[in-house]
């Protein structure tokens, strides 16, 4: 068994809120320095850059990247979508941009949302829909929806602005896979209301954020089986963010 | 005020009013945050929020609210509308914007 250093919570260009500065060239710079051995890649609303950043960051540094989305529902909750397969994460990603509700926005504002080559060049601006919107579905209907795939589903960051808790009051039935805390007082709040599986996330939106461990996941290798294993048997261990 | 006149309101479409409703409407509430309405709405509250989620009903019954209308032509979820039936909490619906809704309703509230 070995002890993996885990950051499941990361932005990249594309996402409109992320810097600018969340490249493939950084986040080889930042990961290759840090001691990390497991992330994901988790997107506002689309999965376009998950194939590139998962394949430069996979041959540059060892690290693996399980591919995934941060989705935002029509009750504005944000959604950790975790995929075994790359191909599945397009897909419903490609489902998710579809139903977003704000089309067209202010770029210079809100912040440009950038496409990466295979090389890790950027290579598009996209302009629509907006991916800091909601999508038209609800809560229960992307969960529904992503576990058609392989996957794990987890509220991210449930307490604070976006949380699950923080827009819905009361934590609704469904059985996610795990929920996203913050912080010890945030797990004790949420094992209160009944959750007991966690995972603790960064959610890197600068380069410096990419170094941070947030969590260990204790397994004989890094498959995706071995990932939702530990979630479902509350066995992720969290790194505690000052 | 008796929910009947609230239904009167030509500003409101009636979704669901639960037989033998004998709760008075008071005072109002707006907001979408259900944590935050949860804190702040008071009870016998008529509550206006585009939230169209099943947790809607379940916060009414906790913050005593008893009726709630979605605002900018919005829709419920079926499964909403089936659990204001189980709680009794009357459901409408505008095509009004929240604001101007809620500026109705205080009007008609305080001139009651
Ligand atoms: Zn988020
Ligand atoms: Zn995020």
């Amino acid at each position: 068994m070995t002890e993996f250093r885990c950051n499941f919570h990361n932005h990249t260009v594309l996402s409109p809120c992320a810097d600018l500065t969340m490249t493939t060239e950084n986040y080889i710079n930042f990961l290759t320095k840090s001691s990390l051995d497991w992330i994901s890649i988790t997107d506002h609303n689309s999965s376009a850059n998950v194939r590139n950043y998962k394949k430069i960051i996979e041959e540059n540094s060892g690290i693996k990247v399980i591919p995934g989305i941060e989705v935002q529902s029509i009750e504005e909750v944000h959604i950790l979508v975790y995929f075994e397969h790359t191909h599945e994460c397009e897909e419903f990603g490609k489902i998710i941009e579809e139903s977003l509700i704000i089309k067209s926005y202010n770029q210079e504002k809100l912040g440009y949302q950038i496409l990466t080559d295979e090389s890790g060049e950027f290579s598009e601006i996209i302009d629509s829909p907006y991916l800091g919107s909601s999508s038209s579905y609800s809560v229960d209907k992307i969960f529904s929806m992503a576990k058609k795939y392989s996957t794990a589903v987890v509220p991210a960051h449930i307490f604070r602005a976006n949380g699950l808790i923080t827009q819905l009051g009361i934590p609704p039935k469904i059985n996610f896979d795990a929920v996203e805390v913050k912080s010890e007082k945030e797990m004790e709040k949420a094992k209160k209301i009944g959750y007991s599986k966690f995972i603790f996330g960064c959610d890197s939106h600068f380069p410096q954020q990419l170094e941070n461990i947030s969590c260990y996941i204790e397994a004989d290798s890094r498959n995706f089986q071995n990932f939702q294993n530990s979630l479902n048997s509350e066995k992720v261990i969290p790194v505690w963010q000052p | 005020m008796k929910i009947e006149k609230i239904a009167q309101c030509d500003f409101l479409e009636t979704v669901f009013i639960p037989e033998n409703f004998d709760s008075e409407i008071l005072i109002g509430h707006t907001g979408d945050l259900l944590s935050e309405v949860m804190r702040n709405c008071q009870e016998n509250s008529i509550w206006v929020t585009h939230q169209s989620h099943q947790n809607i009903i379940a916060v009414s019954e906790v913050t005593g609210a008893k009726a709630i209308v979605i605002a900018e032509n919005l829709n419920f979820n079926a499964d909403t509308v089936e659990s204001a039936k189980d709680a009794s909490i009357a459901l409408f619906k505008t095509k009004l914007s929240a604001f101007e809704c809620c500026g109705k309703l205080y009007n008609l509230l305080k001139n009651d």
